[in-house]
């Protein structure tokens, strides 16, 4: 194994050359709205929104700032502009059952015009059926059918009457009806004269009156049946008028709509339903009020307060009209409620109680983007209760029901209606974390089903002077609508290199396009204080530096905590089983590492490595993992043919919160080994690395940051110049370290070495060879290796001697 | 309106009933009242004939409201006679405050014709309204759409005579004081006369629009016929030795729909 060799310091960062850059300022670039790098997400929103077919709806997932949305924005606006207009939808009433509204389909910018004709009609009709029946042929018609009822009346009477004086009988009023009185001689008989008639006369007199009694209650029967035939002929002339009145004006509208199958059926319904209800025209007595009340508020007089009952039974309600919208429609819904995107019925208070009507209906968001696109956050979309089933029970019926969710779930009890459902058709475009994404397809059956397509945007993308070119142009494109000024190329450079810091891979950058536009925004504010047009590089770094000073209060705290000793992190001399590993920490948009001090103590037992994270339950699962690896290369490498007889423990010391992951599994092991070897750590040195149970060392994450976390402490302790850091071979191409770091290392006053196996690790932190296998298997005398062999050898035959293979923690 | 030498105050007696036609009459003579001070006495009729009737055992009513027969109860007829005359009295007492004349109410027993006989000799104008009726007015048919309701115009007989010229002088103050038409039906023995009568009536209304109808020699009945035609609101006519005879009453009494006003 060749030692490992400490990396030059133009290993360590991956600088950008202005000159790749042929632009003196960003302002000169022209626009550029694609983000580079992002081919295989915009292929697969292009073949979404291609799709025809039902269930091809989109999620597009990827990081936040990597341009989802705009892309998504852009390519719908493209597609949207060439596609079908989609057609504008009304609710008009049920004159059957007001309950159920009817809804209207129509072509785009149709609904307004046809609710404007009715709201023109229904003037109309409140000018021309008043004066058709105030017109003197209505009444001389109505007046002749009501004197014709008059006179069979006076005919009933005059019969009766003229009956009742054959017998000598003169009927009068009384104040509640009608009396028979008895006459002679054409005078009233006084109860004397009756007295003093003989009996058969009496009788004879009352039954006359019985007689005449009978034949006005028969004649009298006979009366509310004529009435009904009146009223009923009244009713046909009223009908008859109605319709010459209206008749005329609803039979242009048929004419302009005639290919409106719907329309044309619903103006025969309004028609039909006028003559029926021709009373809401004539109801003079509530214009009179509302117009002494408009009178009174100070408000000019209108027809508009008459017509308040009719507009309400025969309004349109357009609850999508796209007069304005070329193309198909595209509608980003940034607040996806249940109702917001279904839609919804309104309540009005009337007298204590909520009442509603077709004229109340909402449209939802799925209404504004039927026929089109419909973009939402599927984050804001699964926080909002019911949101998510509404949506898919409406892709999945293919229409759009409009409940209320109060009434739905049995809350309110209040009168509602239940509207036609319109027929959906739309394609979803969801945005949402990769979490989401799959947690949605793992515990959610439907959603496959209904979300065929995922555009999966990069988080990193290649760091060549293509993208890198089109990276800058977008950022430019981006802030040149938001008055930032303009960066030369020397910053464009910083940028570039500060995104692929933020990627944290030299030969990458960040995807997340707005990281970068912030820094420049940020830089604008910079530019300006310190006078300048343009935003240079010194703007650009002073950004990146206030920006990480912004938020690294808690690694300034942790590093004075170290520095005051209140955490023992030792940067000078050697201890035995005692190794710095380097631990990262994210809080928000800020990351750091600092050195942790790992310990490792071992005695006799039975083969167990014990993780003292892992047993109070503060190890994760992939650190505990680590651990684990640590134990099959112990028993592998060491004492293949004998009993692994040791009991050791390994902790991270003054560690008090959870830790995860295995990129200190090599530092881990090296304390293990030096304290089975016996054979001092330097601690001058830091390590981070994943060990496998070959030894080799396996890429960790935020190698820049564990790097400069151990660099700070040994800094502001005062650098000794054989400090330094060990990082796995594979990470070597993701070192874009502070400039600081750099002049350290160019002055060898700080080395950083890639390290591939674990051997080569103990080399570096021990000063001794680790020691490779001869072709017998032994390991060389005095190496690492040997001495970790021999004390495992020790254990083993010690237990064997004991006889009994109890564990440390049993003879304890 | 006053004869020559007479005091200014017009008396009027107004036969009242119960009915909206009664207060409607009522308030047009109120606007009548307005220019000229009157004197106003209420009448209400108790029909003798009624009374009498009432209490012989076979007195039996029939009801207009139930069309149920039952048993004429002479107390309880009392009763409802004195709740029409109070209801009668508070309508008169009403449209007094409203337009400031005096006013007096009487209760009377008897028939019409007698009344008129009666009342003639101590009134200037006498105002009939429905409860001069023997029989109920006839019942409207319920409406099924509500018609805006047409004007009903004062209509007055005119045959040239003295106290034809006095009732076209209030039918003529009616009209204006209402802002209703006037019709004029004219009374003549030949057409010559009709012409001569029209002449004089437009005189008399000046610029006011007048509507004629013209009769040759009418009966009584066919006048009472040709105004119901014309559905007219109010009639007014003067009083003549014809027109207080029993037979006319009756006519008057039957015939005629709306309220009458007849001058002296």
């Amino acid at each position: 194994m060749q030692p490992a060799k400490p990396l030059q310091p133009e290993q360590l960062y991956q600088p950008c050359d202005p000159a790749i850059f042929d632009f003196d300022t960003s302002a000169e670039l022209e626009d550029q709205v694609e983000t580079p790098g992002q081919e295989r997400a915009v292929e697969a929103i292009n073949f979404a929104i291609d799709m025809g077919l039902g269930g091809f709806n989109l999620f597009v997932l990827g990081p936040q700032g990597t341009g989802r949305h705009s892309a998504v924005k852009r390519i719908l606006k493209q597609k949207a502009a060439n596609g079908p207009a989609a057609d504008d939808w009304c609710y008009v009433n049920n004159f059957d059952n007001p309950k159920r509204p009817r809804h209207l389909r129509m072509p785009a910018g149709q609904g307004n015009e046809l609710r404007r004709d009715i709201e023109q009609l229904i003037e109309e009709a409140h000018r021309v059926i008043p004066a058709s029946f105030e017109s003197e042929d209505y009444r001389t018609r109505r007046q002749a059918i009501e004197e014709e009822f008059n006179e069979y009346q006076e005919r009933v009477f005059r019969e009766v009457q003229k009956s009742a004086r054959e017998r000598n009988i003169s009927i009068i009023q009384t104040p509640t009806g009608l009396a028979f009185v008895p006459l002679r001689d054409d005078k009233a008989i006084s109860p004397k004269e009756y007295a003093q008639l003989p009996k058969e006369e009496q009788e004879q007199l009352k039954r006359d009156t019985e007689v005449v009694s009978k034949d006005l209650q028969q004649q009298m029967l006979s009366i509310p049946q004529e009435a009904r035939k009146v009223r009923e002929k009244i009713r046909d002339l009223d009908r008859e008028v109605s319709m010459f009145a209206v008749g005329g004006l609803i039979d242009q509208l048929i004419m302009k709509y005639k290919t409106l199958a719907d329309v044309v059926a619903y103006l025969e319904a309004m028609q039909t339903d006028i003559v029926n209800n021709v009373e809401i025209f004539l109801k003079s007595s509530e214009s009179d009020s509302q117009s002494l009340k408009a009178l009174l508020s100070g408000r000019p007089q209108s027809i508009g307060a008459q017509q308040s009952a009719a507009m309400q039974r025969y309004a349109i309600n357009v609850i999508i009209d796209h007069t304005e919208t070329e193309g198909a429609p595209v509608v980003f819904e940034d607040h996806p409620t249940f109702p917001y995107l279904i839609g919804r019925i309104e309540h009005m208070s009337e007298m204590g109680t909520l009442v509603t009507n077709f004229n109340l209906i909402r449209a939802g968001a799925l209404h504004r983007a039927n026929g089109g696109y419909l973009v939402v956050d599927a984050n804001k979309l699964l926080v909002q209760p019911f949101a998510w089933e509404g949506l898919k029970r409406a892709l999945k019926s293919g229409e759009i029901r409009i409940k209320s969710l109060g009434e739905a779930l049995s809350l309110v009890s209040t009168v509602s209606l239940e509207p036609e459902p319109i027929p959906l058709d739309v394609k979803i475009i969801m945005l949402g974390d990769r979490m989401l994404y799959y947690l949605l397809q793992a515990y959610d059956p439907e959603f496959l089903d209904l979300f065929k397509v995922a555009a999966d945007f990069e988080g990193q993308i290649h760091r060549d002077q293509e993208n890198s070119v089109q990276f800058i142009r977008l950022l430019a494109t981006l802030i040149k609508n938001e008055n930032v000024r303009p960066f030369d190329r020397e910053a464009a450079a910083r940028i570039l290199e500060a995104s692929a810091r933020h990627a944290g891979d030299a030969e990458r950058l960040s995807a997340e396009v707005r990281y970068a536009a912030d820094i420049v925004r940020e830089s604008d504010l910079y530019a300006g204080q310190n006078g300048k047009h343009v935003i240079g590089e010194t703007e650009i770094q002073q950004a990146i530096d206030t920006r990480i000073r912004r938020g690294s209060r808690i690694r300034d705290r942790l590093q004075e905590e170290i520095l005051r000793d209140t955490i023992l992190i030792d940067t000078e001399g050697q201890r035995v089983g005692q190794v710095n590993g380097l631990a990262a920490a994210q809080l928000g948009e800020s990351s750091f590492a600092h050195p942790c001090r790992i310990t490792a103590r071992v005695a006799l037992g039975s083969g167990q490595v014990v993780d003292i994270e892992r047993e109070i339950e503060l190890g994760g699962p992939i650190h505990s993992k680590g651990v684990l690896i640590l134990s099959g290369y112990l028993a592998s490498h060491y004492v293949v043919d004998s009993p692994l007889s040791l009991f050791a423990s390994l902790v991270f010391e003054q560690t008090y919160g959870g830790v995860e992951g295995d990129s200190a599994s090599a530092a881990e092991l090296c304390a293990l080994l030096s304290a089975l070897a016996e054979v001092p750590i330097k601690q001058s040195i830091a390590i981070t690395g994943s060990v496998n149970q070959h030894g080799q060392i396996q890429a960790i994450g935020a190698v820049n940051e564990k790097i400069e976390g151990f660099f700070d402490i040994c800094n502001k302790r005062g650098l000794t110049g054989d400090q330094g850091v060990l990082i796995p071979m594979a990470n070597t191409r993701h070192l874009m370290l502070r400039q600081d770091v750099i002049a350290a290392v160019r002055e060898n006053r700080f080395q950083i070495y890639p390290v591939a196996s674990i051997d080569q690790c103990l080399t570096l932190l021990s000063g001794l060879e680790a020691g490779e296998r001869d072709e017998q298997g032994a390991f060389p005398d005095g190496s690492v290796n040997q001495r970790v062999r021999a004390r495992l050898q020790e254990f083993a035959d010690k237990r064997h001697h004991f006889g009994t293979g109890n564990s440390q923690s049993d003879t304890s | 309106m006053a004869r020559p030498g007479k005091r200014l105050q017009v008396r009027i007696t107004v036969m009242l009933g119960n009915t909206d036609a009664d207060r409607r009459a009522l308030e047009m003579l109120g606007q009548l009242t307005a220019e000229t001070p009157a004197e106003i006495l209420g009448l209400f009729m108790e029909n003798m004939d009624l009374l009498t009737f009432a209490d012989l055992p076979v007195a039996r009513e029939y009801c207009c409201l139930t069309h149920v027969e039952r048993q004429l109860n002479p107390a309880d007829l009392q009763r409802q006679l004195r709740i029409q005359a109070r209801s009668a009295e508070r309508a008169l007492a009403a449209v007094a405050q409203r337009t400031g004349f005096n006013w007096s109410f009487q209760t009377v027993r008897g028939s019409l014709a007698s009344l008129l006989q009666d009342v003639v000799k101590e009134m200037d104008l006498m105002l009939l309204g429905a409860a001069r009726r023997t029989l109920p007015v006839p019942g409207h048919v319920p409406a099924t759409t509500l018609a805006r309701p047409s004007s009903q115009p004062v209509s007055v007989i005119y045959d040239g005579s003295e106290a034809s010229r006095r009732a076209f002088t209030v039918a003529l103050r009616l009209a204006r004081a209402c802002q209703q038409a006037l019709d004029v039906f004219l009374m003549a023995a030949n057409n010559d006369d009709l012409a001569s009568l029209r002449e004089q009536t437009q005189q008399l209304a000046g610029p006011f629009a007048l509507r004629f109808h013209e009769l040759v020699n009418p009966a009584f009945e066919d006048i009472l016929a040709a105004v119901r035609s014309q559905r007219a609101g109010t009639l007014v006519l003067g009083i003549n030795e014809r027109l207080i005879s029993p037979e006319s009453v009756e006519l008057l009494r039957d015939r005629l729909r709306c309220p009458a006003v007849l001058v002296k």
